[in-house]
């Protein structure tokens, strides 16, 4: 699937490829952000010094050197066209707010960063989704300029990323190889996202509701109530017959609260602290550690008895 | 476009041959006197050549009015009329309460969820104990009532239990709950997607104003198909009938039932296959307890690998069980095949419907498998543990 579908993006990516070499330019004079728009829309354009009537991308595109620029003037030429693989320097998308969300939640679950949008309003297709995208090498989005939305016809609803090729085209891989998954859909809890990746840190795995994970050997359990946010600990220690966990149950003098059901006993104790705020205060590791290893304990005995 | 894609060749069934034990198709496997009438009412819209009154299940030939009526005896139930599935019987009743505001069981099945924001209905939720049962107490009904009356100055208008959640395969008490539901005066609900067509569901014994079922799920009919029953207290507004009048035709459609669409989509083989595995539904639900008894044993043959336990109510009422799995979930960190080993291992020894990718914890439904076929799902797994160095007890 290409990257254009599985977005739903209207548009076609558009490829920018900027050339120190002369080429013959198209029959039109063009501002850099319409030749975008149109090749888009599925047109091939080849913009140079003449036809290219726009000041600012003239020296955003390296056609000539600003007044207070260091950047040398190379460009000869710059091709604009739908983006169907070729090799090029950007990749540009022309989208919406809502599928601007998308791309850069799949972005930043692949590289594992944030999609950045650094903008001033100005020089905005040519300058902050081309030329800075091509010299830094990482996307940006860019809420365009008055020029692009005055002449050359961008909706209000409209913003323009920039990719280097190279990221755009391991993006096309990976919607391909479908590396980025969404599962079901059904989110089971609304535990906040650091808290969760507080108990991964710890070793402990995401189950439907809870938490699981090993200490000292034994599986052991984590619930948070919905409710209170309290800690609920268990573990389960399993004997042979219903008979020997009723008289281990039985034998018991501990504090923790015994459930015998059919040959297994589980162990579990309520704390009555609020576990998001104590995750958030930095002390959770070292009081879920002592509890552990109190909880552990106490089935080992209870096996024993 | 590639049409060979669509040939009869490319179109096999991957699990063909095997023995399914996804929680979803137990219940839904065909009876063979299902099979035998599947070609002959397989065309679109076939149980329609003799449709007079304009609605299917008043279709005489194939006798579908009737089968409609024993249905309803089966379910002890008033009415009938079958559905896209349940959750599209969830969707008419809760469209005879639009706006109002419904309690769910917090088990429930994500489309009570759906049908009732569909309808624009304000949802309150009955919590379940948690970890590691995962209970809904009856007793929670009343609670939420009360907590509903509090936050909005009046008692909710309907309430759903589901008789057995997707998740844990736990059997609620829906007869306590319908009793509750009575003393408040507040219609039920019952989602006995994974109940009724597999065990005995009494709809006055458990004091229930509506009954969904899943035809696909528990009755062994194609999908897709619904069942919702209800008694005579509620027809008028849950089938209520077009009222709409064209207005420059004057057209009126006034045995049309609107929030079925005027006829529900069965057209073919779901009501057909339903019918046709009517008899043997009516006596499978006799042997439900031997079908519990294969699930406990299958659990204690579970439970005999190292760090495989039963989550849920214990013992297991109901034939599906999720099982959490720490040790497989270790090997699938480590395996080349991450958490789609142990899909892969079953898959090797005949056996699919434990959801690829997942090793924490899996689901699984053993309903109507022989007892042999149960055995050698309850091998497969331990041979598998063992292959990967986990302790399994003789």
């Amino acid at each position: 699937m290409s990257f254009r579908r599985y977005f739903q993006i209207p548009y076609q990516p558009v490829a920018v490829k900027i050339l120190k070499e002369h080429v013959k330019a198209t029959e039109e004079n063009l501002r850099f952000c319409e030749a975008v728009r149109r090749a888009a829309g599925g047109e091939r354009i080849v913009l140079d010094e003449i036809n290219l009537i726009c000041s600012g991308a003239l020296v955003s595109l390296g056609f000539v050197r600003g007044v207070f620029s260091e950047d040398s003037e190379e460009t000869k030429a710059v091709i604009v066209e739908p983006y169907k693989g070729q090799e090029c320097d950007v990749v540009l998308i022309i989208a919406t707010p809502d599928r601007v969300m998308k791309i850069a939640s799949f972005y930043s679950q692949l590289f594992g960063e944030e999609l950045r949008a650094e903008f001033s309003g100005e020089n905005a297709v040519c300058g902050e989704a081309t030329a800075r995208v091509k010299k830094e090498g990482k996307p940006n989005v860019s809420f365009l300029c008055e020029g692009a939305r005055e002449y050359a016809g961008y909706k209000r609803e409209e913003v323009v990323i920039g990719f280097p090729y190279e990221t755009f085209r391991r993006m096309e891989e990976a919607i391909k190889k479908e590396e980025i998954k969404s599962m079901c859909g059904c989110l089971m809890d609304d535990l906040p996202r650091d808290v969760v990746e507080k108990f991964e840190s710890m070793g402990f795995d995401k189950a439907t509701d809870h938490f699981f994970g090993f200490y000292n050997g034994k599986t052991v359990k984590v619930y948070i109530f919905r409710d209170t946010n309290a800690l609920g600990l268990y573990t389960s220690v399993k004997f042979k017959s219903e008979e020997e966990a009723e008289k281990a149950v039985e034998k018991y003098k501990g504090d923790y609260v015994l459930l015998k059901r059919e040959n297994w006993v589980d162990v579990s104790k309520i704390l009555d602290v609020d576990v998001i705020s104590e995750i958030r205060k930095g002390k959770f590791e070292e009081l879920l550690n002592s509890e552990l290893e109190k909880i552990v304990r106490e089935a080992k005995k209870l096996k024993s008895l | 476009m590639n049409l060979d894609r669509y040939s009869p060749q490319n179109l096999r069934r991957p699990s063909s041959g095997m023995i399914n034990v996804h929680p979803i198709q137990r219940g839904g496997i065909l009876t063979e006197e299902a099979r035998q009438v599947i070609l002959e009412w397989a065309d679109g819209y076939s149980v329609c050549d003799l449709c007079l009154e304009g609605r299917v299940d008043l279709v005489k030939n194939p006798p579908i009015a009737e089968f409609k009526r024993d249905v309803a005896e089966f379910l002890n139930m008033d009415e009938v009329r079958f559905t896209a599935g349940a959750r599209h019987a969830k969707f008419v009743i809760m469209s005879a309460f639009k706006e109002k505001t419904i309690v769910v069981d917090s088990l429930a099945h994500y489309t009570s969820y759906i049908a009732a924001e569909l309808n624009d209905m304000k949802v309150y939720e009955v919590p379940n104990s948690g970890y590691p049962e995962f209970k809904i107490e009856p007793e929670k009904y009343a609670e939420t009532f009360e907590r509903v009356k509090e936050e909005t100055g009046k008692y909710p208008d309907l309430a759903l239990l589901t008789h057995v959640d997707y998740r844990y395969g736990n059997l609620a008490d829906a007869k306590e709950v319908g009793k509750i539901c009575r003393e408040y005066g507040i219609p039920l609900i019952l989602n006995t997607a994974y109940s009724s067509g597999v065990m005995e569901v009494d709809g006055k014994k458990l004091n229930a104003d509506f009954i969904v079922a899943s035809g696909h799920k528990s009755w062994a009919a194609t999908a897709p198909i619904g069942i919702l029953a209800t008694n005579y207290d509620f027809v008028d507004d849950v089938f209520r009938t077009s009222k709409t009048r064209g207005e420059w035709s004057g057209r009126a459609f006034t045995k049309k039932e609107v929030a079925l669409f005027g006829c529900s989509p069965v057209y073919g083989l779901p009501i057909i296959t339903l019918m046709a595995s009517f008899p043997a539904v009516v006596r499978r639900i006799k042997k439900w307890e031997e079908e519990v008894a294969k699930a406990r044993w299958f659990v204690k043959e579970m439970e005999k690998i190292e760090g495989v336990q039963l989550i849920g109510e214990r013992p297991k009422n109901h034939t599906l069980m999720q099982f959490e799995s720490p040790a497989f979930h270790s090997i699938a960190k480590r395996h080349k095949k991450r958490g789609f080993f142990l899909y892969h291992e079953l898959k090797k020894r005949g056996i699919v419907g434990v959801q690829p990718g997942m090793t924490k914890n899996f689901k699984i439904n053993v309903y109507g498998l022989s007892w042999e076929e149960v055995e050698k799902v309850a091998e497969a797994f331990k041979d598998i543990a063992e292959s990967y160095g986990l302790e399994v007890e003789d």
